[in-house]
């Protein structure tokens, strides 16, 4: 009874609010949402939040409107009702084109949606084998691809970037190292930082691809391994790592996990120097403005707890560290993915549930909580449009 | 053969089972909550199919041919319940998940199902231990010779043929030797639905999609030889299990040129088992039982994406098992047991665990009907894979008062071991897990009335479990990967109603029964229904006969169920309905069986993205001489 009163109310609303700002050409109409507390309107911003679901539920997309403080539940599924099987598994990455259509990365189901805003309704699915990261630039997407690859297979198999025309939806791929994460472009040249976390060794190498031939000029070997997330900036490479652990048993005959290389983070020099941030155990992170955020676990080594915020000045690699326990991020259960307001400094910040619903956690720049809004299964990725 | 003192106790069973109460074993305090026995054993053909009727119980099941089955009784997950064939145990060290689906039961008198536990005078001291147990026992062949052929098929493209020969040697000695197989395609056509309401109406799709990768070969073997004598009953089986099979995995949405899954899986089982029981003198009573089981799985775990590229991984499951046990009869009305069992189990994999453990048993009965009562304590020890030692405790209590009306309860203590998986493959743990206890109190009347060419009968338990450490595992993209979680406590309140009526005059028989079950089983942190849990099941069955030729229909309904203890509709799986009709035509050793499964094309899951098949046929010859 509760619930038709609160659709029926939100429809009427929604007509409302339809019919005084048809000038607007990016207002959201003809979805339903639910009022949320956002205290704030951000502009004409609106969040796009990307749950990954539970494997193998299906990903949904999600979006808050701070100007109307409404909230959009499964967008993709209310545009587009008749989609078999919605958007699809695994939301990976999301970006906005120069046309102002939305890419979305679905690494399970070999999919790349394609959605025009602010209608949300599919434009095209293309095919990329299990797509990880995507960067526009210059009326393409390039987006890394792990290929044909299955974990502890014998065969080590290449990963590939797909360099994707955003208007034509002309397609060419090259081969990188194992396992393709981050990427990035800088001075004409994209940028890709391989994992190998399918291989029994991890790979080390940024591959360098030239955006004019799309061909690797040349791969960077890091001192660090297993790489992961990747952002150009001050004229270097910000790169993350997933670290490394061996399990061996006890006396007890209790396996344990022993963590031999932390989530780290790499600044590597023009010249192919890298030189590791002491002190900083970036397992998620984003680039806002000239400086890395990024989140992790301070106590990793130790086997210990303690998440942290780490802000990094990409000028020179300094860097503050604030303790989850300490401050207002404590309402964080499992913070999985992290995101800044590029004007205003706000840092959003995934907290995930993969057996509940998620949350999405706002704090002003200097870490004071300003709201949460609840989202849905494994929120991960976040993107302002 | 035994003597015994002690009268039938297994009076009240369901119509369709009441072939088993007079064979059933005598010495127990209570009998079985279900069983199932005789020719509607024999038609069901694998064990999943001859006990989903169950009250209060789910299988699991992946659907297909090869889809993984297994059993959960009272929702605590199935590694509570243990499974013995002969008295001696099935397990899986690794993940303590017995598929079912390899199981025949052609060679079986019956299938029984004990909550708490089953309490014979002289059993072995792992019987003591589990939250539940489902006993198979197998047919003794008879004294003559027979010949069997048996051949089933149809839906999935199944064709399964199977031969036995029984016979008797001399006045001592039975064996039956029985050979099957079973080859299926595993394809069929599902429907994957959404409709939603939108400011247009309901839209939504519905897509017709066909189940691919379903694929199931297979080969097993049985050999048996019993040894009767004076007071003493021995048997020596061999058994052996061959398959590949495709894993057909989640439906969830792919890029068109893509098959959802390419993974591959190849068992092969072995197992060897030697029991005897023999009366030693007027009072005592012995027991001995050994096995010995090598089980061997390899996955292939090939990309979707280019069938070249797969990776292999192997696992071989040893185990050894012994056990002796004594019954003493210490005065008409009181036996007193002992049983002490030792068990290797080692596993072979990327990595290997071994697990060595003690079980020790005492247990003390009383026999004064119409009271019977047993009060039993298990010791188990284990170390290996772990260290851990717990006492699990036991009281079951009967009383028959009148011929009509019987009542009984239990209450125990038992707790299971983190597998070998739940310790190391979940790649989450990372503190040593603890055991999962579960607290069990039930209470059960039981009425049954003949009137003429009626008979009446009904049946009713209340149960109170309470779950500490629950640890839940939940597929992660293929059935071998499971990812595991702790959710903490649990505690499960639950109904079993059962009523039937049969009718027999002449030529005619005709009996229905119905079976409900409640299961509430509250995660204590969320608050929610645990996984993969109705709160509401049922079973109907309606059977008819004239002479040799029977009619049988059936109906399971199952409430909605979650795959996370939140209960939201992310993780909703809808309720089902499932009805299925049955004919068989039998004379002189020649029977024909025909069965329409699924009749309404009901489109529904039971594993969460695993689709169940709709309507489909399979058909059965049998002929014995």
């Amino acid at each position: 009874m509760k619930k038709t009163t609160l659709l029926v109310f939100s429809a009427i609303l929604l007509a409302c609010v339809a019919g005084c700002n048809k000038e607007n050409a990016s207002e959201i109409q003809g979805f339903t949402g639910i009022e949320v507390e956002v205290g704030e309107s951000n502009g004409s911003n609106k969040l796009l939040i990307l749950n990954e679901g539970a494997f193998p539920g299906a990903s949904t997309l999600d979006l808050l409107d701070f100007k109307t403080k409404k909230y959009y539940a499964d967008i993709f599924g209310q545009a587009n009702p008749t989609v078999t099987q919605g958007l699809g598994n695994t939301g990976n990455d999301m970006a906005v084109s120069a046309e102002g259509n939305l890419w979305v990365l679905m690494n399970a189901s070999n999919q790349v949606a394609v959605l025009q805003l602010p209608s949300f309704t599919l434009l095209r699915t293309l095919d990329v084998e299990a797509p990880r990261h995507v960067v526009m630039d210059g009326g393409n997407a390039y987006i890394s691809s792990y290929g044909a690859a299955v974990y502890g297979s014998g065969t080590e198999v290449n990963g590939k970037v797909y360099k994707i025309n955003t208007s034509s939806f002309e397609s060419t791929s090259v081969e990188v190292g194992f396992q393709p994460e981050g990427v990035a472009v800088s001075g004409g040249k994209l940028y890709v930082a391989n994992s190998g976390g399918y291989n029994w060794v991890h790979d080390n190498r940024i591959s360098v691809i030239d955006l004019s031939s799309f061909r690797v000029e040349k791969q960077l070997e890091l001192p660090v391994t297993n790489l992961n997330m990747l952002y150009a900036m001050g004229g270097k490479l910000w790169v993350n790592t997933y670290g490394e652990s061996t399990w061996s048993q006890d006396g007890e005959g209790n396996w344990v996990q022993d963590i031999s290389a932390p989530m780290s983070l790499s600044m590597v020099k023009a010249d192919g120097s890298a030189q590791t941030i002491a002190g900083v155990h970036a397992d998620k992170m984003v680039l806002s403005g000239a400086s890395i955020y990024a989140i992790g676990n301070n106590a990793e080594m130790e086997g210990g707890y303690d998440i942290c915020l780490y802000k990094v000045s990409t000028a020179d690699g300094s860097f503050t560290t604030t303790h989850f326990a300490d401050s207002d991020l404590s309402r964080t259960g499992y913070a999985y993915g992290i995101y800044v307001h590029p004007q205003n400094g706000d840092i959003y910040i995934c907290d995930a549930s993969f057996t509940a619903g998620s949350k999405v956690h706002c704090f002003s720049p200097e870490l004071k909580w300003k709201w949460t809004v609840d989202t849905g299964v494994g929120t991960g990725h976040l993107l302002l449009w | 053969m035994t003597a015994t003192v002690l009268t039938i106790a297994l009076f009240l069973q369901l119509p369709d089972t009441l072939a088993a109460a007079s064979v059933s074993a005598a010495r127990l305090v209570s009998p079985p909550t279900e069983v199932t026995s005789g020719e509607r054993l024999q038609r069901a053909v694998t064990l999943p199919d001859a006990i989903r009727e169950f009250s209060g119980i789910q299988i699991r099941d992946y659907g297909g041919a090869g889809g993984l089955k297994t059993i959960n009784v009272r929702s605590l997950g199935s590694a509570h319940t243990a499974i013995f064939l002969d008295g001696v145990p099935i397990d899986n060290a690794q993940n303590m998940q017995v598929d079912l689906g390899r199981i025949s039961t052609t060679a079986l008198e019956r299938v029984e199902l004990y909550q708490g536990q089953r309490s014979e005078l002289l059993q072995s001291a792992r019987e003591y231990g589990s939250a539940s147990s489902l006993h198979l026992v197998s047919a003794l062949p008879p004294a003559g010779q027979t010949f069997r052929i048996h051949l089933h098929g149809g839906a999935f493209g199944t064709v399964a043929p199977q031969a036995s020969w029984e016979r008797g040697w001399g006045e001592h000695f039975r064996s039956r030797l029985q050979i099957a197989g079973s080859h299926a395609h595993g394809r069929y056509p599902f429907h994957v639905r959404d409709y939603r309401n939108t400011p247009e109406g309901m839209q939504g799709y519905d897509t017709l999609m066909v189940r691919e990768n379903g694929d199931l070969r297979s080969v097993q073997a049985l050999a048996q030889l019993f040894y009767l004598r004076e007071g003493g009953r021995y048997e020596l089986s061999a058994r052996w299990y061959d398959s590949e099979r495709g894993i057909p995995g989640p439906v969830y949405k792919q890029a068109d040129m893509y098959p959802l899954s390419t993974d591959r899986q190849e068992d092969r089982d072995l197992a060897v088992q030697a029991s005897g029981e023999q009366r030693l003198n007027d009072r005592l009573r012995m027991l001995l039982r050994a096995k010995y089981a090598n089980d061997y799985l390899s996955y292939l775990d090939v990309s979707e994406l280019d069938p070249a590229v797969e990776a292999r991984w192997n696992y071989l499951q040893q185990s050894a098992y012994l056990s002796a046990a004594l019954d003493w009869e210490a005065s008409p009305w009181l036996h007193l047991g002992g049983a002490l069992d030792g068990q290797l189990e080692h596993l072979d994999a990327q990595v290997s665990a071994s697990r060595r453990t003690l079980f020790a048993a005492l247990s003390g009965t009383l026999l004064k009907d119409p009271w019977r009562a047993s009060l039993s304590v298990q010791y188990q020890r284990s170390a290996g894979a772990g260290r851990y030692s717990f006492l699990s405790p036991a009281l079951l209590v009967n009383w028959h008062p009148a011929p009509e009306w019987e009542f009984g309860g239990l209450v125990k203590r038992s707790c299971r071991l983190p597998s070998f998986n739940d310790l190391y493959y979940s790649n989450v743990i990372t503190r040593r897990l603890e055991p999962e206890y579960v607290w069990q109190a039930a209470a059960r009347w039981s009425w049954k009335k003949i009137l003429g060419p009626w008979t009446f009968n009904a049946r009713e338990e209340l149960y109170y479990n309470w779950v500490e450490n629950k640890l839940i595992a939940v597929p992660n993209g293929s059935l071998f990967r499971w990812s595991m979680y702790n959710i903490g406590g649990v505690r499960i309140f639950g109904d079993e109603i059962s009523a039937g009526a049969t009718y027999t005059r002449g030529p005619w028989t005709g009996s229905a029964t119905a079976r409900y079950s409640y299961q509430w089983a509250q995660d204590t942190e969320t608050l929610g229904q645990i996984p993969y849990i109705p709160l509401h099941s049922a079973h109907f069955l309606l059977q008819g006969a004239w002479k040799n030729l029977s009619l049988e229909l059936q109906g399971f309904l199952c409430s909605e169920r979650f795959t996370s203890s939140t209960n939201r509709p992310d993780f909703r799986i809808a309720p089902w309905s499932c009805w299925d009709i049955g004919l068989s035509w039998e004379l002189r050793g020649l029977s024909l069986g025909l069965q329409v499964k699924n009749l309404f094309n009901e489109q529904y899951q039971i594993i969460r993205q695993y689709p169940m098949p709709g309507i489909h046929v399979l058909a059965s010859i049998d002929y014995s001489f």
